[in-house]
């Protein structure tokens, strides 16, 4: 009986999860990206409110200045940038300094000492000269037109407490690179838009993402001590009523890790901070005014359940091989049934999907899809191991420490 | 690929969305019955490989994966999330469910962060700053820094004690 129900559960989570991802797309699709214009022929209004632009930096002495570059192109009629250097221990700083001469409308903040990306972003909003933010990372390069399609949705929808964009990845030079493709693309566009389509978004992507200030003064801003501080900040924003929404037409080209060590890290992390969330809102989650994130909440519960029922088949079914265990542990053995088929089919679904929804953004993105058309299972297999090292890893952190930069994997120049 | 002869007319694209429509389902009716016409050695290589056992096992299997199954888990999904979208859509589209969030004084944000009125408009005023933090996290010092990054050249513009 419980073998049956593991099974089960091991093949029919991943299975609807998709299934649901795919409707979503599907829908969001339908509804907002059909008729839509091209990405570079963004909404007109009337008036635009001011904006900041916020450049968080960590020894990004390579990339800030192209970074920079593209943030200064902006096609927007009013708007300042902060870039914040976080006690950088290379030559940001200087160069950040220097850079204020060739962008009049460029300010600097320095902090001595390394304080986290959450901090860095907490004093870009003390110190702004509007109302609202669009926050990337330090080596993000911004579409010309991003800004305006994220403050089309702050400007015009009064409950639009944040906006996420569609970040695309630059570098391809290897396999790893291929997948975070293929992944961005093909299962984190889509999940994003059916969680648009559900209402609730799981979280904003912290390397692209427009906020209103005086939501984020309600909500107490950015906590200093979480692991992923876009995560934090999307759940309170949400249990405190406001909107997050997604614009796929925000493009922001970012870098990538393009070593498994770098690719392991930063997954982990992700996994880290969404069971750190998920853990510390799960008791204020259950009033009924709340409760559009139930579901959110469930459903991401759900899958630490499964990366657990995931390893224990997997487990089982190794040891099945090597010794011969009783009944009730028995798995099937290694050649794959028609479960293996379906799940197989299903990945194709998944990309021929995605490709119809992504050509508006990326032409030839279907060529990255060729060499990954299996990555949607190794997506699991990668999610289901970092789930099962983050649990343990938060339940052993009790202390709130503050969260700081580590430098991370950028991949192949 | 070599260029058409200037002789052949092409433009598939002048045709109307009917018409289009029209000859891609002709199109494909034929096809499906000129490979009707086949069946007979189809079904025997089919038998051949098994396809029979294939046929039992996915759509009649009572313990191993059924296609049915999973053809329900798509419909299920799709009528789900749309269902709500759409009922989401119709509720809440056309209305404004909170008021214009009116934007904060700059006063006000430096009130939720503890700062004096002094340091905020240092930190609103100038284009280069160096934050200093106790151990709280909190902001006690705004040092703008002037032109020459030399720390002789750093004049303190505010302090505060929060």
């Amino acid at each position: 009986m419980i073998r049956s129900l593991m099974l089960a559960y091991s093949f029919y989570y991943p299975l609807t999860m998709s299934l649901f991802w795919i409707a979503g797309g599907i829908i969001y699709f339908l509804r907002w990206e059909r008729r839509a214009a091209k990405h570079t022929d963004p909404p007109i209004l009337s008036q635009w409110p001011k904006m900041t632009l916020v450049v968080p930096c960590h020894n990004e002495g390579a990339q800030v200045r192209e970074t920079l570059e593209y943030a200064a192109k902006q096609d927007y009629p009013d708007y300042e940038i902060i870039a914040i250097d976080d006690g950088s221990s290379d030559d940001t700083g200087t160069l950040l300094d220097q850079l204020t001469g060739v962008y009049p409308h460029l300010r600097v903040l320095h902090f001595p000492q390394n304080q986290g990306k959450a901090m860095g972003l907490r004093m870009a909003a003390l110190a702004a000269t509007s109302d609202f933010l669009i926050c990337i990372d330090g080596d993000a390069l911004l579409d010309r037109y991003a800004a305006r399609w994220l403050m089309w949705h702050l400007a015009t929808g009064p409950r639009v407490g944040a906006v996420t964009g569609n970040p695309r990845i630059r570098n391809r030079s290897t396999l790893l690179g291929r997948l975070q493709v293929g992944e961005f693309s093909s299962i984190i566009g889509l999940i994003k838009r059916a969680q648009r389509v559900y209402g609730r978004i799981f979280t904003v992507s912290g390397v692209i993402a427009g906020f209103r200030i005086s939501a984020l003064d309600k909500i107490g801003y950015w906590n200093t001590d979480m692991v992923t501080e876009d995560i934090d900040v999307s759940w309170r924003l949400q249990m405190d009523h406001w909107d997050i929404r997604y614009e796929p037409n925000a493009l922001c080209w970012i870098l990538m890790p393009e070593t498994l060590r770098g690719l392991w890290k930063q997954r982990l992390r992700w996994a880290q901070g969404g069971v750190e969330v998920a853990g510390r809102y799960m008791g204020s989650m259950w009033h009924w005014r709340r409760r559009r994130m139930w579901l959110v909440l469930i459903e991401f519960l759900l899958s630490v359940l499964w990366s657990y029922v995931m390893l224990a088949v997997l487990l089982l079914s190794l040891c099945g091989l090597v010794v011969v265990l009783p009944p009730a542990l028995r798995m099937p053995g290694p050649l794959p049934g028609w479960y293996g088929v379906i799940l197989s089919a299903l990945c194709i679904v998944q990309f021929v999907v995605s490709l119809m929804i992504d050509r508006r953004y990326e032409e030839q993105i279907g060529r990255q899809f060729f060499w990954i058309i299996w990555y949607p299972l190794v997506f699991w297999m990668i999610g289901m191991m970092t789930t099962c090292v983050a649990l343990p890893k938060v339940l052993a952190r009790r202390t709130r420490t503050r969260a700081v930069w580590e430098s991370p994997d950028r991949g192949i120049a | 690929m070599r260029a058409l002869s200037p002789f052949i007319i092409s433009h598939p694209e002048r045709q109307s969305g009917a018409q289009h429509t029209m000859f891609s389902a002709l199109t494909l009716s034929v096809w499906v019955l000129w490979l009707y016409l086949w069946l007979p050695l189809i079904t025997t290589i089919l038998w051949m490989v098994g396809i029979r056992w294939t046929y039992i096992q996915v759509f009649r299997a009572s313990r191993g994966v059924s296609l049915w199954v999973i053809l329900w888990i798509m419909i299920g999904t799709a009528v789900i999330l749309g269902s709500w979208s759409s009922y989401n859509h119709r509720r809440f589209a056309k209305k404004t469910q909170r008021r214009q969030a009116q934007a904060l004084a700059k006063s006000s944000i430096g009130t939720s962060f503890g700062i004096s009125s002094t340091m905020l408009s240092v930190l609103l005023r100038e284009r280069r700053l160096n934050l200093y933090f106790d151990d709280a996290e909190q902001l006690i010092r705004a040092v703008a820094v002037s032109d020459d990054p030399s720390p002789s050249a750093i004049s303190l513009v505010a302090r505060i004690t929060p």
